[in-house]
């Protein structure tokens, strides 16, 4: 067995974090002075109830939003130094998102919803062999040509898990993956992303972009803190 | 070559193509007229006046662009399209024809005849329409109106004109250029073309004699310029007195003075000695009718001193030199007169002067000093009635040669003038209704441009989660704006084709349909389409420009918002959180100031036009209330959640939940509006202040125009239809009213009396 490749470098690296937001006249403190940092390697999951900062703890690790203080620092950069072009950079290159709705683009194929994120990175045909493997991989590949309006609700997460790792993150971010799920496509989702998880992990292919050594996700926790709760997972544990 | 009133033999165009064989010329006879419909067939507004007769030959229809397979009997006519709509006529019809007889002296003139009609009648037969390509449209002033035109038979028309052979108007082309053709007409023409005529006396006298009675100037200077001349002018005087006795209504011949005669001395025949009982030395009062430059005759009298005593003998040259006056000396008695002056009836059957007409005729019974007589009798129609020339190796010839290469054509109305090259300055010189109608459509304009954008943001939030995941899986604000760029302007692209092609039929139809159901909104003006290639690809280019900057900034404001916030989709609702928005009064306040500025210091300054003002406060208040609009919403939108409940407060909600889009709609409303409001708000009722000296009227409520020139007194016409009436005298030219868009190059030229 490979040893996994870890690094005591974190990848993201969250500083003194605080997000509020302004509901009329009040101002709601989401999160307040959160410090967290993940590295290469490391499994996250935030735990929480509902409305207790997971999505929006999410958004910030993944640059989707800006905090209202502290830092966000990705790879040893802050990242609110960074113009535009860099983050989406960074969010091309290192950041594979899963969102709970999916959010797969309903104009285009199964297959041209994976490669919407290679159009900047990369150029094909390497990157198409590349996403029908990965589809082939999670049981799709009769289904690259449908529309997402013809696939299921699992299936189309499994795509949405696809779409994110198809230029090898350093980052994997899924808010709530399956939430949206019946019990049965979840938990196929939850093995699907801790087999993915381990086979980059599994390749050792040094990539200067493509190692998916972190990954984080959200899930509901009934009766839990106020505020979101990371368990770091070791290796090879998978987490709900 | 027009001379309207100063007909010219009509073999003149021959001449002049015989001597030019490059240049096509036709003689046409041009007269006013009216054309009505039969008494069996009358309606009311059966009656045309001011209509262009034209008497033609074949030669004039080669200058047609499609030439008319019609022949032009006696008794038949052709008209144009224009004319036959308004009698609703057709070939085969018959109408009524009055043409005015060509008259070389105004009726009102001095010495002009006032015998026969004005005018000459008859029935003719309609046997063509002309179109415009056939010139049923033609016209020599560069007006857009289309004349009533008529077309006969030349021959036909002179004899119905009683003017035989003549014609009054040249109309030349072809490959020559202008000068050519006028030297051409110079070599070509001869005394009598400009109504002159040499006649030769048995005492070697040869007498200068114009068929307008008064001698053009530019031809008394031409003839002045000959060894032995001498202009004469004969005039007939009311009467002349001396000592209680009276002879009335006199002729008094002017000319060279006799040996020793000074002005202000007169030499009276034998007849007047004996009538009068006056002898050298006495004083005559010789009285007058003067005509003042208002065209009114006023009576003066002026004293003389006998000089001397002529006898009738002595006078009888005179006689037979004496100008002949159509009225005067073609009647037998002298109660028979009829020339354009105020006569006593009481004194034209004076027996004694009835006997010396019959006995001595034109004799004049006064000589006097040309200086004198030009000082009393010199009128705007010319201060002489005869040049003669007197000296040995003078003969009609050479005297007629010496004057055709004195008198300059120019100046004596034998010139072609390029009507075609006049007409084009003055369609280059119209008036551009671009900027006009671009200011009107500004509104529009706008209005559209705003319906784009809101169309453009409401499409776009409705995909805002789609830019979020293209934001989220790396795409940049400014890759993702290009891409929904590049998804508009195939769009846009095609919008602005079909919208030239769907404008350029819109603009095609509405022309048809003014032209057709209502062409009294362009007064009668022929309207056509016309796109050029390059104004319609400016005009696509510049919409799809402005539809690209609307695109461009809806983009640029999406790609503020954060991945989280797109993902949200309401991204546009405005927070609830109450915030000062007192500072939102100050920009639409820096609008209505100078809206407000411009509209008091319009009232106050009152200037020409209001439309500049009009447009721009109208421009300021939309944005100043649009401004106050923004405020009132944002107040509005600053609000906690209802203690009350109430249906209106959900519509008040709604409205200021996306304040933007409630705005654009009312400033898309407001646009529309203000448009219908601009238009209908520029209609001028003349009728209304028709009477206000300020005015465009000048005061007068109603004008009427004559075909045939009407003599008498104005306060005559005024109280038939007891109002006051002030006569004006036209030279007919181009139109230079607002209903003209072209340039006027020969204006109509209108003379006013005094009390006008």
């Amino acid at each position: 067995m490979t040893r996994p490749m870890t690094s005591s470098k974190p990848v993201v690296e969250l500083q003194g974090i605080s997000k509020e937001y302004k509901s009329g006249p009040k101002t709601i403190l989401v999160l307040e002075h959160v410090d967290l940092a993940i590295k290469v390697g490391e499994r996250l999951a935030v735990a929480g109830p509902s409305g207790s900062g997971k999505s929006t703890l999410l958004n910030l690790i993944g640059t989707l939003d800006a905090p209202t203080s502290g830092r966000v620092m990705f790879k040893g950069r802050d990242v609110a130094k960074l113009s535009p072009k860099d983050i989406a950079r960074v969010r091309n290159r290192d950041i594979g998102f899963v969102f709970q709705q999916h959010h797969l683009l309903p104009q285009y194929t199964v297959l041209e919803n994976v490669l919407i994120p290679t159009l900047i990175a990369e150029a094909a045909p390497r990157v198409v062999k590349r996403a029908e493997e990965l589809l082939d991989r999670v049981g799709l590949a009769d289904r690259v040509d449908h529309r997402p309006n013809e696939i299921s609700g699992g299936e189309r997460q499994r795509v949405a898990v696809v779409r994110a790792l198809i230029n090898r993150p350093s980052l994997l971010l899924a808010d709530e993956p399956t939430g949206s799920l019946n019990q049965q496509a979840a938990d196929e989702l939850a093995r699907l992303l801790i087999e993915l998880n381990k086979e980059f992990e599994m390749a050792g292919r040094p990539h200067a972009r493509g190692d998916c050594g972190g990954a984080a996700w959200a899930g509901r926790v009934r009766n839990g803190p106020d505020q979101p709760a990371v368990r770091r997972a070791a290796r090879g544990e998978g987490s709900r | 070559m027009d001379r309207t009133n100063r007909p010219f033999d009509g073999r003149l165009a021959e001449r002049v193509r015989a001597d030019e064989p490059r240049l096509d010329v036709a003689a046409v006879l041009r007269l006013p007229g009216m054309l009505s419909l039969p008494p069996e067939r009358q309606r009311s507004y059966d009656q045309l006046n001011r209509v262009q007769v034209l008497g033609v030959d074949s030669e004039f229809f080669t200058f047609a662009e499609a030439p008319a397979a019609v022949a032009l009997d006696p008794q038949t006519i052709a008209v144009n399209e224009k004319t036959a709509r308004a009698l609703e006529i057709k070939p085969g019809d018959d109408v009524v024809l009055r043409v005015m007889r060509p008259n070389r002296m105004p009726l009102d003139a001095p010495l002009a005849s006032r015998n026969g009609q004005p005018a000459a009648v008859s029935v003719v037969t309609v046997a063509a329409v002309l179109t415009a390509g056939q010139l049923g449209r033609f016209s020599l002033s560069a007006n857009q109106l289309e004349p009533y035109n008529v077309f006969a038979d030349r021959s036909w028309l002179q004899g119905l004109a009683g003017e035989e052979g003549v014609a009054n108007l040249l109309i030349a082309g072809g490959d020559v250029e202008r000068g050519d053709a006028q030297r051409a007409m110079d070599r070509a023409w001869d005394l009598e073309d400009v109504g002159l005529r040499l006649r030769s006396h048995p005492s070697g006298v040869i007498q200068l004699e114009s068929d307008s009675i008064f001698i053009d100037d530019e031809a008394v200077s031409a003839a002045r310029e000959i060894a032995g001349s001498s202009p004469t002018l004969t005039y007939l005087v009311n009467s002349i007195s001396h000592d209680g006795r009276m002879t009335p209504y006199s002729f008094v011949q002017a000319g060279p003075a006799p040996p020793g005669m000074e002005s202000g001395e007169a030499v009276i025949n034998q007849w007047v000695a004996d009538e009068l009982g006056a002898a050298p030395g006495d004083t005559l009062d010789v009285a007058y009718l003067k005509l003042l430059p208002n065209n009114t005759f006023v009576e003066q009298t002026r004293r003389f001193t006998v000089h001397s005593i002529a006898s009738m003998e002595e006078l009888a040259i005179e006689r037979d030199l004496a100008p002949q006056f159509p009225g005067l000396s073609d009647v037998e008695s002298c109660a028979d007169w009829s020339i354009g002056m105020p006569m006593d009836e009481s004194r034209l059957k004076d027996p004694a002067n009835e006997a010396y007409w019959r006995k001595y005729g034109q004799t004049p019974k006064l000589v006097l000093c040309f200086d004198d007589a030009r000082q009393m009798w010199a009128n705007q129609f010319g201060s002489v009635t005869a040049v003669r020339f007197s000296g040995s190796g003078l003969d009609v010839a050479g005297v007629a040669e010496r004057l055709r290469q004195n008198i300059s054509g120019e100046k004596i109305g034998l010139d072609f003038v390029p009507v075609r090259e006049l007409g084009r300055t003055a369609v280059s010189q119209s008036m551009d209704f671009g900027g006009l109608f671009l200011g009107m459509s500004l509104f529009l304009i706008i209005a559209a441009l705003m319906l784009l954008g809101l169309l453009y943001v409401f499409g776009l939030q409705q995909r805002a989660p789609e830019i979020a995941t293209l934001a989220s899986l790396g795409f940049s604000p400014s890759r993702i704006r290009g891409i929904f760029l590049l998804e508009s302007a195939p769009t846009t692209v095609a919008g602005a084709v079909l919208g030239a092609i769907g404008g350029t039929g819109y603009a095609r139809l509405l022309l048809a349909g003014l032209a057709r159901f209502w062409p009294a909104a362009v007064a009668g003006t022929p309207v056509s389409f016309h796109a050029s290639a390059g104004t319609m690809a400016a005009g696509g280019g510049i919409a799809v420009g402005c539809a690209m900057v609307v695109v461009v900034a809806v983009l640029w404001r999406a790609s503020r918002y954060s991945p989280r916030q797109l993902f949200a989709t309401d991204f546009a609702s405005v927070s609830t959180a109450p915030r000062r928005c007192n500072w939102l009064l100050v920009p639409p306040t820096a609008a209505l100031v100078p809206a407000v500025g411009l509209s008091l210091g319009a009232w106050l300054t009152q200037p020409g036009s209001y439309a500049l003002d009009f447009f721009a406060v109208g421009a300021l208040m939309l944005l100043a209330l649009l401004g106050y609009g923004w405020w009132l919403l944002s107040r509005l939108g600053s609000r906690q959640s209802f203690t009350r409940p109430r249906v209106w407060k959900l519509a008040v909600v709604n409205l200021t939940r996306r304040r933007g889009r409630t705005l654009s709609v009312a400033g898309l409303t407001a646009c529309g509006c203000f448009l219908v409001f601009a238009v209908s708000s520029m209609q001028e009722n003349v009728g209304l202040h028709a009477s206000d000296r300020s005015s465009g009227t000048g005061g007068f409520a109603v004008f009427a125009e004559t075909t045939i020139p009407v003599t008498g007194s104005p306060a005559d016409a005024g109280a038939t239809i007891r109002a006051d009436a002030a006569p004006l005298r036209v030279r007919d030219g181009d139109d230079a009213g607002c209903l003209n868009l072209n340039r006027a190059q020969l204006p109509t030229v209108m003379s006013w009396v005094a009390s006008f």
